[in-house]
């Protein structure tokens, strides 16, 4: 037996298997074949702690195992084909029910999924609502919050027109207060007091005809875009929610409602006119 | 499964419960706030037309003017909280009436007299809407101290301060006297 053969044979077997007597015998008088034996074990036992890349194999494993049976998978070359799984019956006996434990746990998923986010729409609902509860912020012009009533509200408006010097100081707290008045609107249209609509109406019908569309035309023209923009979309609002409410109000209320909703329309596009005019 | 059908009706009445206790909240809001339109309906007239007044008003002077209408009606409904024993509305308007004597008419008479050309007769107006403003003060401190009960005399002690300080700020613009 020359050293070739020996050390062909010596690369066959296993570390934990025993040699056979030839190799023993040739090892006893050969140096060179035990130095490369040596070698070749130091190379075994290190072999483990190599590292080696993350393997796939098992997620494929299970997906191919999972798949149904006649579903056409694409191999890497891009060419379709059968799964083998599809000619062949399904396995019988401990590795079947395997596979149904495993199938069972895989469709649980999606129900897991779907209570987790039913349970994160609700924790997002909630939230949300306790802070608005708490921030005071209004959801719409009828929850808005008393602690400032409209008097006061007045009052604070009339002390800044009172030192207010330039047009523009003026247009600006005239739309605060027609705000201030809109915001009553829909408190006073869901409590039928049809009275107060109609003299909320004619106070908005005034401070808009005869305060907010006379200072504004007193406006510089390099100040009416800047500040009758913004006003002019507030009158909007105003106008569709009054419009709103005139749609669900009864029918003693409907007519205060629609007078704001013509003067706010009117009085939207009139500012438009101004700044359109300037350009 | 039969857990998803158990939270559908879990999750369906928190929301009607939140959405119930919104409704109701907002609701109250409004009946409050229409509530406090309708007792405040003649203030609330007097300050948007008392608005438009001082928009069109150029000169300071005018805006004292004004100012002291607004103060005139406050004084009014102050006097007539007072006789109905309603405490709180007595100082809520006595805040207001204080807001307007100093920050509207005292300083827009402050204004006046800064820029008032060396003219008589524009001082003489100064003082008179000054007076005016201060007449509508002094009764009705002496009323709210001696119409008072002892134990509303307690309640009002705010508003005959915010009065007091109101008056003050008048006074502080008196016309110098001649020598």
């Amino acid at each position: 037996m020359n050293c070739e053969v020996v050390k062909r044979r010596l690369l066959a077997i296993s570390k934990s298997n025993g040699l056979p007597a030839e190799l023993r015998t040739h090892l006893a008088y050969c140096g060179s074949c035990r130095a490369w034996r040596r070698r070749l074990l130091q190379l075994e036992q290190h072999v483990s702690s190599l590292p080696v890349p993350r393997s796939r194999g098992k997620s494929r494993f299970l997906r191919d195992f999972l798949r149904e049976p006649g579903q056409v998978r694409k191999v890497p070359d891009g060419i379709a084909a059968v799964n083998s799984e599809a000619a062949a019956p399904a396995p019988a006996g401990p590795p079947g029910r395997f596979r149904l434990v495993l199938s069972r746990t895989m469709q649980s998923r999606p129900m897991v999924g779907s209570l987790a986010g039913i349970a994160a729409l609700l924790l997002i609902a909630f939230s949300a609502y306790e802070l608005r509860t708490r921030t005071g912020e209004p959801q719409s012009s009828s929850s808005e919050s008393i602690s400032e009533p409209l008097l006061a509200e007045l009052v604070e408006r009339d002390v800044r027109l009172s030192s207010a010097d330039t047009p523009a100081e003026r247009v600006a707290i005239l739309a605060d207060i027609a705000d201030v008045l809109a915001r009553d609107l829909a408190p006073l249209a869901h409590a039928d007091a049809h009275e107060d609509l109609s003299t909320l109406a004619r106070l908005y019908v005034n401070v808009v005809r005869s305060g907010l569309l006379h200072q504004a035309r007193a406006l510089r023209e390099t100040e009416r875009l800047p500040v009758l923009g913004p006003i002019a979309d507030r009158l909007k609002e105003v106008a569709n929610t009054a419009e709103r409410l005139a749609q669900q109000s009864p029918v003693e209320q409907v007519q205060p409602l629609l007078d704001i909703v013509a003067v706010a329309r009117q009085g939207s596009s009139e500012l438009r006119a101004l700044w359109e005019e300037q350009s | 499964m039969k857990s998803c059908l158990l939270i559908v009706p879990i999750v369906g009445s928190a929301i009607v419960c939140l959405s119930g206790q919104h409704w109701e909240t907002s609701q109250r809001v409004d009946n409050d706030r229409a509530i406090q339109f309708h007792r405040d309906a003649c203030l609330i007239e007097t300050m948007v037309d008392g608005g438009l007044c001082l928009a069109k008003e150029e000169t300071p002077l005018l805006r004292a003017e004004c100012c002291t209408a607004l103060a005139q009606q406050l004084a009014t409904e102050v006097r007539h909280a007072a006789k109905n024993h309603d405490h709180a509305r007595v100082e809520e308007l006595g805040q207001h009436l204080r807001t307007v004597l100093d920050q509207g008419v005292a300083v827009n008479l402050s204004e006046m007299r800064k820029h008032m050309p060396a003219d008589s007769s524009v001082e003489k107006r100064i003082e008179e809407v000054r007076r005016s403003a201060v007449s509508l003060v002094e009764p009705l401190e002496e009323e709210l101290e001696q119409a008072s009960a002892p134990q509303e005399h307690e309640e009002f002690q705010n508003t005959l301060q915010a009065l007091r300080q109101g008056w003050a700020e008048l006074e502080r613009l008196r016309a110098p006297t001649p020598p």
